[in-house]
This record gives C-alpha cells, structure tokens and sequence, in this order.
C-alpha cells in the first residue's frame, strides 16, 4: 500500500449514517425480536434461549452491517435492539444498558480494519471475525455478570462454562450465516 | 405458532389517568428509580417495600389488563424459571458448610433436594426482578411510543437512537404481519410441519419482504432533510406540571433515602448464598 493511500484512509473512515442506514438498522433489530417468538416456537426455554439469542442477534447484526456498510452500523443496531427490548418488553433498564454497549467490540475491529486500509464489509473473514468478537463478549457479560450478579442466577460453574462456550459459538455461526446473508439481501433489495 | 400480537398492550396508551398524562421525563425518572434502587438490596423485607411502592401506580393507572396479559405471563414466566433454578437445588447442598446457606428443613426427591433456604432465596430472586420488568410495562402501557421518542429528545439523546426506537417500534407489527403471512402461505403450500424446516424456509422470505417494505420510509425522511435540522420543537407542549414536579421530587427523596438505608445504615442486606 502506497503512504498517500494510508494516509487517505483514516479521513475516510467516519461516514454519516443516513435515515436509510438507520432504517435499515432498526429493521434488523425489529428482525432480531420477531425471531424471538419464532425460536420461542421451537422451545428454546429461558436460560438456554440465550444460544439462539446470540446467534441470531449476531446474524441479524452482520447482515444490517454488510447492507449498511459504514462505521458505527454495529453500534447502532445494538443499541436499536436494546430501546425495543427496554420499551417492548419492559427489560431491565440496568441490563438493557449493558447490553447496548456489546457491539462496540465489533465496531472498534471494523475502525481498526478501516484504519489499516482494508474493506472489512467485503470480507467474510472480517465480518465473522468482528461477529464472533461481539458474541463473545455477550457470552462473557451475561454469563460472567448478568445472570449471576443481576438475576443472581445460580448454577454449577461447569454448566456456565459450559452455556457461555455455546453462546460464544452461536455467535460465529450467527458471524458466518450473517455475511451470506447481508451479501444475499444486499443483491435483492437495490 | 400462536399468533402473538405484541402490540396488544398498546391498547392502554390511549388513557386519562394522572399516570397517562404524566410528562416521559418524569416516567424516565420512575424507570430509572424503580429499575436501579431495588437492585442494591438483597433483604426480601426491602423487595416487598418496593413492591408496596409500585402498587398504587398500577392501581390508580386506569389500566385495562386483559391486553397485557401476553408480557405479564411473558415476565412471569422469567419469574418461575428464576425461583426454580434457585430453589432446586442438588444433594450437595446438604452437606455445604457454607453458613450463609445453612437451613432448618428440607425435602428430597431424588437427586433434587429443596431447603428453607434455598425456598426462600428463589422467592426473594424472583420478587426483586419483579420490581423493574412491571415498572417497565406499566410505563410503556401508558406511554405512546412517539411521547416517549420525543420525551427522550427533550433528554438530549441523540436523534438517530431516538429515530430507530420509533421506526423499530413502528417496524415490529409490520414484520409479525409478513411473518404470518409468511408461515400462513407455507402452510396452504403444503410445507412440512418440522418448525426447524419451516424456519429455515421463513428466515429470507421474511427478510426480504421486510427490508422492501422499510426502506421506503428512509428514503421518505432523505427526501425530507433527515439530519438537516435538531428535532426539538414538537406540537406537544412538554412542560413539567405540578404532579410531575412532586413525583421528580419525591423520587429524589426516596432514593436518596434508600441510599442513606443502604450504605449509611448497612441495611437491606441479607446472605442469599450466591452474592453475599
């Protein structure tokens, strides 16, 4: 890469998210809490519903970032779904605060691929990575904090382990079908 | 699947009660009361005072309760899942030396083992997240989503964030609608009936259909300057009237006193096993 193009990256980096953008990130999040009754169908119970939580929260996430394409997409989407699960469902303001804050993880891995040049919205590798990054840490804060601290939730330490590892791997595999996904819609809906 | 309508307990927000005509700002402030303060009490004596507390802002709500019935089993539901985990417990309970989880009786089926303490520790779980998922409810069952975007506005969040709550709010029963149709259409074609198969045929159809529906709504507010000007001047005159001024008020005593309760005196705190 040629310095006037490293230089010429940063500048580009921040793009205004337009009303189109935002809707397009709200429909996502709408999405994620539709699923909810579908998974819901297929009797996933509380607090296991979490593993299918994870996966389509993240699914939902990285097709809404691939379709927006821009910086902060991730960031919005989360904090969409949060307003929704506080207004709609009456979710604890305290968790649903919390749980607005995941998907910074995502959004730093894009700044930083940005940063270095790169088109991380073109880039399977780079959407799962900064999908999994962000299941990860839903599976680290609801396991290691929401459920034992706030729900004071108490289960063996092995089946935490054991539900936070599912979580985390629901998340990739959300990463993974997200990109196809986004990539899918992207072509049928322009 | 049952056909789940979400937006049944919307039917409140059209009411008159003092609670209806409340400013969002000052139901922002009881959300945040009734959400925050009970969390830092671990006595089910303080849960119950809480409790006492929301109780005459249901009761003189004027709300109609046959359409909220869907979240309320929604939240009770969480409830029971919360006590059982925490009262059922396993045999080595019985021989724990912890002294926070001593007990006086238990019972034994099995490999499940049920003792005073654990009984009561499930109770206790489950009364404190009562507190603030119904406090939630009872402020978006009388609240209209777009008083509430604006109220927020009025709290300086941001207009994007305040933008996607209303188009999400907006969103969700035009997204049920397609997924009905959806699943309705699948089941006139012949589908099979396996759920996985049949969600897994849902999901783009669903997607699609959502997103064309949507974007037309963006396009709509690009065309109109979204961003061009701060959305802060509305038709509705926000103003804090005198039961507004008095319940803020009230609100900061109250919590300034549960705080002084808390920390000042090292109340409200009893040993349920987990968090001590």
């Amino acid at each position: 890469m040629t310095a006037t193009a490293a230089t010429a990256a940063p500048s580009s980096v921040w793009k205004r998210l337009s009303a189109v953008d935002l809707v397009t990130v709200a429909v996502f999040a709408a999405l994620y809490r539709a699923l909810w009754y579908v998974w819901h169908a297929i009797s996933f119970l509380f607090p296991f519903n979490q593993i299918a939580s994870t996966m389509f929260y993240v699914l939902c996430g990285v097709a809404a970032v691939v379709i927006v394409r821009k910086l902060g997409a991730f960031t919005m989407y989360a904090i969409a779904a949060q307003l929704i699960n506080l207004f709609l469902q009456g979710e604890m303001f305290v968790v649903a605060s919390i749980m607005a804050a995941f998907a910074l993880g995502g959004d730093f891995y894009i700044y930083l691929r940005l940063r270095a040049g790169a088109d991380p919205f073109k880039s399977l590798r780079d959407m799962f990575i900064a999908g999994t990054i962000v299941g990860i840490i839903w599976s680290v804060v609801n396991w290691g904090y929401i459920f034992p601290v706030l729900f004071m939730t108490e289960l063996s330490k092995g089946l935490y382990w054991a539900a936070g590892l599912a979580c985390a791997a629901g998340g990739a595999i959300g990463a993974w079908f997200g990109f196809a996904l986004g990539n899918r819609l992207k072509g049928l809906i322009s | 699947m049952a056909k789940v309508n979400v937006t049944n307990f919307l039917a409140n927000v059209g009411g008159t009660s003092w609670l209806h005509r409340l400013d969002p700002r000052t139901k922002m402030v009881i959300l945040l009361f009734f959400s925050i303060i009970p969390l830092l009490f671990t006595d089910y004596r303080f849960i119950a005072i809480f409790i006492l507390l929301s109780l005459p802002l249901w009761l003189t709500a004027g709300i109609n309760f046959r359409p909220m019935v869907g979240p309320f089993v929604g939240a009770g539901f969480m409830m029971v899942i919360i006590f059982l985990l925490n009262a059922i417990r396993g045999p080595g309970e019985l021989k724990s030396l912890d002294p926070n989880v001593a007990f006086s009786w238990y019972y034994r089926f099995g490999p499940i083992v049920v003792t005073s303490h654990s009984l009561t520790r499930g109770l206790f779980l489950a009364m404190r997240l009562a507190v603030p998922l119904t406090i939630g409810l009872l402020i978006i069952a009388t609240t209209d989503p777009c008083t509430i975007g604006k109220g927020l506005r009025k709290l300086k969040m941001p207009t994007a964030a305040v933008f996607m709550l209303l188009a999400g709010l907006r969103f969700i029963p035009i997204i049920m609608e397609q997924l009905f149709n959806i699943l309705d259409a699948q089941t006139i074609r012949g589908v099979t009936s396996s759920r996985f198969q049949r969600t897994k045929l849902l999901i783009l159809p669903l997607f699609i259909t959502s997103l064309r529906r949507t974007r037309t709504m963006g396009l709509a507010c690009e065309a109109r300057g979204f961003g061009a000007n701060q959305w802060n001047n509305f038709y509705q005159d926000f103003r804090l009237a005198l039961p507004d001024k008095l319940l803020m008020v009230v609100s900061a005593l109250l919590a300034i006193l549960f705080l002084y309760v808390r920390y000042g005196l090292g109340m409200g705190l009893a040993g349920v096993g987990w968090i001590k």
